[in-house]
């Protein structure tokens, strides 16, 4: 057991003496997370179609409020338009509807509205102090679907204030209607509150994993031996066991530091509110990481050499990132693509990670979260441990 | 097999087997690589393996390093029997590759520690670094070093463990001759220590200067053994003409020339002649070469060496 040890300490520190792999493998992680909020810090699941579906209340039901309703009404019915109006009586009510994502925004027209707009307008005249008239919408926080309906909905209003006030031939700042905006947190189905940073951590992790349990897995198997170092180690007493599990061990070390260093970065820079440190995350991260080093077993064991298997690494690597629903949800996408997302290990992993860290509902059951991994890692270990060939040129 | 020669140790006891190998087999195919040969190295000797590329040296050896198994055959390494060489016996070899590549960015002494876990026991790591010279290299990243020290390492590498038998693939092909010179010391101080060491090599030269015994492998089986001087001995040729073929010299007037010497062999350029009476075979052929009108450029006469053992046996130089 002694050699594990050796072999532990040998590969951290080349890792260490290594700036690039250093670079990649622990420093790019946050770099690519830095990126990622940045560019889709607002980006919610129901992105991808832009179509508003917003609750209408008015509680009002004089002269004016009925007057903004049907310019309202009208807009909906435009053709090709991108806004659905649905009539609530009740504000609790509505307020279910936007929190489970049925609806993006809600436009409440408050009880005297119409006459706070006619005191406005008649006040004006009289010289009194003139008091802006209010409306209330209410929004999911940080989805950008929901924040661009409020966006477009302000729009609406502030051209029916430039419209109503048009006859008096004078508008002051104050009259303006205003829109009171509310946030709403937003509670999906299971409960589960959505947030861009808290739902790519673990896609960055299991990216993270893809270069140390896959790459590194698949370069210290292949290079060694098709260099002849293997061979060396193996006119020892060494056995193979001895040399792979002083890999494992440093790995699952090196993994275990991008994990750390992720979620500090993650909690310490961009706020993120997950709780790793629970069985079921715990649970998914290592069968992440295990299936990863099993694909990377399979692929060291089919490549005929050390750069058959770099090609291939890079080969399957990118598809296994980019379609397996790291970055954002794969939804909608042609069928080759989805073909490729339903065989992908990392699918059913960053699912079954997502949604025991309560950050995003998995789209596919538990059982195909543990299955199809599964099945990848279990490919790995069967073809491996049988055919992966310790001497180079066989 | 043949005798133990008991007079050759200084301690005046019966020399050990180190190994004995007994109808040892390894086809891959078609291909004969080790065709039932059986051997027998003594401790203390320098046993060396010559053969032409392709002989089968390379698989036995690999064979008695435990890097592949046979398909038949017996072994006996230090008194264990054995199909195949165990973990066992291994923990009491050392290897020099002939092909020395190790981990990068890591440094020499790490290399030492990294080895020195593979073993039951290890000399201390500071003494076999002094051992072979590399003290001023401790720190130093194993790519940094030169081929010379790059082959010390292995050395080192081999000496790790206290080893009694060594195996030495060609240790010193590609290096320059004062390095060169080094490691034939080294082997040398070995030698003196009583280790057993498995030599191959390619430079006639090494074979001459450090092996005790030898065994001539070609086509996967053992064509011939024995001291330098008895397979010298046995090629019954006193001297040797040596000159540079004469471009004019076609096919018949070599042919016309191995009807005067029977024993005469080209090789590249070169007409080796092996003669017993050295004073009655030149004056033939002085007068051949000048009824012929040919030069006999870059003549020299020289004893024979294992080179022409070689060429003799397998009719292959020891470097082809």
């Amino acid at each position: 057991m002694q050699s594990v040890g050796s072999f532990f300490r040998t590969f951290s520190f080349r890792l260490l003496r290594d700036k690039f792999a250093c670079f990649w493998l622990l420093i790019f992680p946050m770099l690519i997370l830095g990126i990622l909020i940045l560019i889709f810090g607002n980006l919610t699941g129901d992105q991808f179609s832009f179509n508003s579906q917003v609750a209408l209340i008015d509680d009002d039901q004089e002269e004016i409020s009925s007057i903004l309703t049907g310019v309202l009404e009208e807009i909906a019915g435009a053709e090709n338009g991108w806004l659905q109006l649905n009539s609530y009586q009740d504000l609790e009510e509505a307020r279910a509807g936007l929190g489970a994502g049925t609806y993006q925004a809600i436009f409440r027209i408050p009880p005297g509205f119409s006459r706070e707009i006619m005191d406005n307008v008649s006040g004006q005249f009289r010289g009194q102090e003139v008091l802006p008239a209010g409306i209330e919408f209410y929004f999911r926080e940080g989805e950008q679907s929901s924040e661009v309906t409020v966006t477009a909905l302000n729009q609406v209003v502030e051209v029916f204030t430039g419209e109503l006030y048009l006859e008096t031939g004078l508008m002051l700042p104050a009259q303006r209607i205003t829109a009171h905006s509310q946030m709403v947190e937003v509670r999906t189905e299971e409960g589960v509150s959505f947030n861009y940073v808290n739902y790519i951590i673990p896609g960055i992790i299991l990216m993270a994993f893809l270069s140390t349990g896959m790459e590194e897995l698949v370069t210290n198997l292949t290079v060694p031996r098709d260099r002849g170092i293997l061979r060396r180690f193996f006119a020892t007493p060494l056995q193979a066991f001895q040399y792979t599990g002083g890999l494992i061990l440093y790995i699952v070390v090196i993994a275990a530091v991008q994990l750390l260093i992720i979620y500090w970065f993650g909690r310490w820079a961009f706020s993120a509110q997950i709780d790793l440190w629970s069985p079921l995350p715990l649970f998914f991260t290592l069968y992440s990481l295990l299936v990863l080093m099993g694909v990377g077993l399979l692929i060291a064991t089919l490549a005929r050499n050390a750069s058959a298997a770099g090609r291939l690494v890079n080969i399957v690597f990118y598809p296994m990132m980019f379609l397996g629903g790291l970055y954002f949800p794969l939804e909608g996408m042609p069928g080759f693509i989805r073909l490729v997302t339903a065989i992908n290990p990392v699918t059913y992993l960053i699912n079954g990670l997502r949604e025991s860290l309560g950050v995003f509902p998995s789209s596919t059951s538990l059982e195909l979260n543990l299955l199809v991994p599964g099945i990848w890692l279990m490919a790995g270990l069967i073809l491996g441990l049988k055919k992966f060939k310790w001497e180079a040129g066989q | 097999m043949r005798p133990i020669r008991a007079d050759s140790w200084e301690g005046g006891g019966v020399l050990e087997k180190a190994i004995v190998v007994t109808d040892l087999y390894k086809h891959y195919g078609a291909v004969k690589a080790v065709d039932g040969i059986s051997l027998e190295i003594l401790q203390g000797e320098v046993f060396t393996l010559l053969g032409p590329n392709g002989a089968g040296k390379t698989t036995t050896v690999e064979i008695l390093e435990g890097l592949k198994e046979p398909d038949s055959g017996e072994l006996v390494v230090l008194g264990q029997k054995s199909k195949k060489i165990s973990r066992a016996m291994k923990d009491r070899m050392g290897v020099v590759l002939q092909q020395n590549t190790f981990m990068e960015r890591i440094t020499v002494k790490e290399t030492f520690n990294l080895f020195a876990s593979f073993f039951s026991q290890s000399l201390p790591v500071k003494d076999i670094i002094a051992k072979v010279a590399l003290e001023e290299k401790t720190t130093a990243l194993v790519e940094t070093l030169s081929g010379g020290q790059k082959q010390r390492l292995a050395i080192g590498l081999a000496l790790l463990n206290n080893p009694s038998i060594i195996f030495l693939d060609e240790p010193t092909t590609g290096l320059d001759p004062q390095a060169r010179r080094n490691i034939w010391e080294l082997i040398e101080e070995l030698k003196e220590e009583q280790k057993t060491i498995i030599l191959t090599t390619h430079y006639m030269e090494e074979a001459e200067k450090l092996s005790d015994y030898i065994y001539i492998m070609d086509h996967g089986q053992i064509i011939a053994r024995g001291t330098p001087e008895e397979l010298v001995a046995g090629l019954d040729q006193d001297n040797v003409i040596e000159f540079t073929l004469d471009p004019a010299m076609g096919v018949k007037d070599l042919d016309e020339l191995g009807q005067i010497f029977p024993e005469y062999n080209l090789q590249d350029n070169q007409v080796n002649i092996y003669v017993r009476d050295m004073t009655d075979a030149f004056s033939r052929l002085l007068t051949w070469s000048r009824e012929k009108d040919f030069s006999l450029e870059n003549l020299m006469f020289r004893r024979p060496n294992l080179e022409d053992v070689f060429l003799d046996l397998t009719g292959k130089g020891l470097r082809d």
